[in-house]
């Protein structure tokens, strides 16, 4: 698998050229383009095998889609037998990419709209975030990437990458992921007076050592600039 | 006439510079600053007359499709006139010399009068995409401006390439297409995907990194409802 990404921070795209043999699954609808005769195969999202693994894949979907917002389905391209294959995504809003290659060692929890392609053994479980992350402005929802493979994520506005090496705190909004050697908690702005008024809603605490990644804007902050604006 | 662009990717413009008596065309409402040499004429172009200005009202009323150009005539002395699109992106200047082009309509900017543009292209006539999507054909001799959601990227076909409907710029009519889902039924229900061109043979084709649609969906279904 050889990879670059152009067109960064604002636009960024990511070229994916697949050797033989291999296949990338990517974010329904962020395929820009894909050299001929590549195979795709439409499925849910999540790593659970079996009859039984499937209508949980099924009904975490489900609640993905109707709580979280996020998309319900993902898709694998394989180029022909024997042959390369090239494929091109993006993500829907302006702003970056990046590509992890994860090691097999540690695990990353990405915010689930973030998510954009993975190639190679890695593995995606859905995590609920808890009901305050309902509130957090971004989804519900968190991936739990692992294994050994390439992961590609999308933020809206440019990437940060924070060495975290002790406490760091977050507007859960402008996470992208982070490494799981992290701890963290997700509290109010400070107390619940400070959290309605503050206007900076719900931070997340961070502590241990470990790889931040946050993006230097919200879709949330988008949407509630707009909506007010709207004529009825 | 000399074309040139700033700004890019990000939020481009595009500056044209005129010579006296030279005239650039562009689509209506994309002018951002013009100088004391130049003036301004509207024409409708779905053709000439009062029968070509009312068929041009009709689509506008029908189909939401803008068809007014307007015509920047530097006459009195040289002159420059910039122009912008309404999503940020780049700006390309593709140098037109005698053969076509087709355009996504709403990538069109502006062009030298030199530049003819085709809107009735049957080329597409199944291709709807997502969205509603017009395609027009460009061809003649001289610069021709076209603006992009997001940045651009040129590639070189040759033999075969997919790309999502909503991603194309504009391609060279060397390339032939044709439009398919992606994968099964099954697929092009659940995968969001939509209709995608496979382009055939050896041109150039031009994607922008973003899509309007798709930008356009995920914003509008966090947006409170409209009334009415």
């Amino acid at each position: 698998m050889q990879q670059t990404i152009e067109f960064g921070p604002a636009y960024a795209m990511a070229t994916i050229d697949l050797a033989a043999g291999e296949d990338v699954t990517v974010e329904a609808g962020s395929m820009v383009g894909m050299s001929d005769g590549l195979q795709v195969k439409t499925h849910i999202g999540g790593n659970r095998v079996g009859f039984f693994g499937a209508i949980l894949n099924f009904l975490g979907a489900l609640v993905k889609k109707f709580l979280g917002g996020e998309t319900f389905f993902v898709n694998t391209y394989k180029p022909p037998e024997g042959q390369p294959g090239r494929v091109l995504v993006a993500p829907a809003l302006a702003g970056d990419i990046i590509h992890y290659a994860l090691d097999g060692t540690r695990s990353l929890m990405v915010q689930a709209s973030s998510f954009l392609a993975s190639a190679g053994g890695v593995t995606v479980k859905t995590k609920f975030g808890g009901l305050k992350s309902l509130f957090s402005g971004q989804g519900a929802f968190w991936l739990i990437v692992s294994g050994a493979g390439d992961l590609w994520v999308n933020c809206y506005g440019a990437i940060e990458q924070v060495d975290v090496q002790e406490k760091y705190i977050v507007d859960t909004g402008h996470i992208v992921g982070f490494e799981d050697t992290l701890d963290y908690q997700i509290k109010g702005a400070g107390g619940l007076k400070q959290t309605l008024l503050s206007g900076e809603g719900l931070t997340c605490h961070f502590s241990g050592q470990g790889k931040l990644y946050i993006q230097t804007r919200t879709v949330g902050g988008l949407v509630g600039w707009i909506t007010p604006r709207l004529q009825g | 006439m000399r074309f040139e662009t700033a700004f890019g990717p990000g939020y481009t413009l595009c500056i044209c510079r005129l010579d006296q008596g030279d005239k650039v065309v562009a689509e209506s409402g994309a002018m951002v600053t013009q100088d004391a040499h130049i003036r301004m004429e509207t024409s409708a172009s779905a053709g000439k007359g009062i029968g070509g200005m009312l068929k041009g009202l009709g689509r506008k009323m029908f189909l939401g499709e803008s068809f007014f150009r307007n015509t920047f005539h530097a006459e009195t002395g040289p002159g420059e006139v910039t122009f912008a699109p309404k999503l940020p992106g780049d700006i390309m200047v593709y140098e037109m010399r005698g053969q076509d082009m087709i355009v996504q309509q709403t990538s069109y900017l502006a062009a030298a009068p030199t530049v003819e543009i085709e809107t009735k292209w049957g080329g597409f006539k199944s291709f709807f995409g997502e969205g509603r999507m017009f395609w027009i054909r460009a061809f003649g001799t001289g610069p021709l401006a076209l603006n992009a959601f997001g940045a651009i990227k040129e590639i070189q076909v040759d033999g075969y390439f997919t790309i999502d409907t909503g991603h194309i710029v504009a391609f060279e009519p060397t390339l032939s297409f044709s439009i398919k889902r992606v994968g099964s039924w099954f697929s092009t229900f659940f995968s969001s995907e939509g209709l995608v061109c496979r382009f055939a043979g050896s041109g150039k084709l031009f994607i922008q990194t973003r899509n309007p649609n798709e930008f356009g969906t995920l914003i509008g279904s966090k947006l409170p409802p409209r009334n009415g």
